[in-house]
């Protein structure tokens, strides 16, 4: 069959929600749940830091041969109101337990359709072959500063992530 | 088989021995088009499943210098307003002189090999 090459938010390196149909909220609170409880505040001063999160390939179906070449990129261009970002880290497979604290991560939205974020096997790499969990940990944290604009709901932004299928 | 963007075209080879390799078997399982010895390889087609789209056939002239590289399907899965979606899918049958792309609504681009397509 053609792969079939699905988004996780991990609970574990290799458990998590399928968010074929939800989205990844960011939050005070270490939740896969889409709704406004446990917002990130915007603090008198410094920074806030939601919950971290991890994103990762599922492949459902496998592909004929293997898939390479897993990457995630944005637009490049943050939409979100001034002093809220998001920043990343990849991880091999180690996935700890998402918390607060800062990941110390690269913003976002420099990673772009031409700068991506490589998830993993270039073509002069082994490739994934078969179903389950693929490629790199996609860590991922909403941070918030003082003197950030308040309002609703951040815009939502988008995250594109790309396979090849051979 | 049910018809998505990355299912609404289907590949076949054909060696310069005559062999005929199509994506799926007469048992619908799909196949590798490592089978076949890529530098035997003179024709990469794109078979469309519905027969609005137009058939893509690509002819490599090894006596020109052309030879067959690879094939690849490219999946975009990008977060929408309902979750995370395959959005766009291309085919590719990359070659040493150029890579031949092919959309799910049955346009096609032609590149530079090292050219990568992104959305």
């Amino acid at each position: 069959m053609v792969a079939a090459v699905k988004i996780y938010e991990l609970t574990a390196s290799r458990a998590g929600v399928d968010k074929t149909a939800s989205l990844m909220r960011f939050k005070s609170a270490n939740s896969t749940t889409i709704d406004t409880a446990n917002r990130l505040e915007i603090p008198a001063a410094g920074k806030n830091y939601s919950f971290s999160k991890y994103a990762r390939m599922y492949v459902a179906t496998g592909p004929s041969v293997d898939l390479q070449n897993l990457k995630a990129y944005t637009d490049g261009t943050k939409s979100w109101r001034t002093g809220i970002n998001m920043q990343y880290k990849t991880m091999a497979t180690m996935f700890t337990a998402n918390s607060s604290l800062d990941i110390n991560g690269t913003p976002l939205f420099t990673a772009s359709a031409g700068f991506p974020i490589l998830l993993g096997q270039g073509l002069a790499s082994t490739a994934f072959l078969a179903t389950g969990f693929k490629g790199k940990l996609l860590k991922l944290q909403m941070t918030a500063s003082a003197g950030a604009d308040p309002g609703l709901l951040a815009t939502q932004e988008v995250l594109t992530l790309a396979y090849d299928e051979t | 088989m049910k018809l998505n963007i990355n299912t609404i075209y289907q590949w076949e080879l054909e060696t310069s021995d005559g062999i005929i390799l199509k994506q799926f078997d007469e048992n619908r399982i799909e196949q590798s088009w490592k089978q076949v010895d890529a530098d035997k390889v003179v024709r990469v087609s794109f078979i469309p499943q519905l027969e609005i789209l137009p058939r893509h056939n690509i002819f490599i002239d090894h006596t020109k210098g052309e030879k067959f590289i690879r094939r690849f399907g490219r999946g975009f899965i990008r977060q929408k307003s309902t979750g995370f979606k395959l959005s766009e899918y291309v085919y590719c049958c990359v070659t040493n002189r150029y890579k031949f792309w092919v959309f799910p609504n049955g346009h096609t681009m032609i590149t530079h090999p090292d050219y990568e397509f992104t959305i």
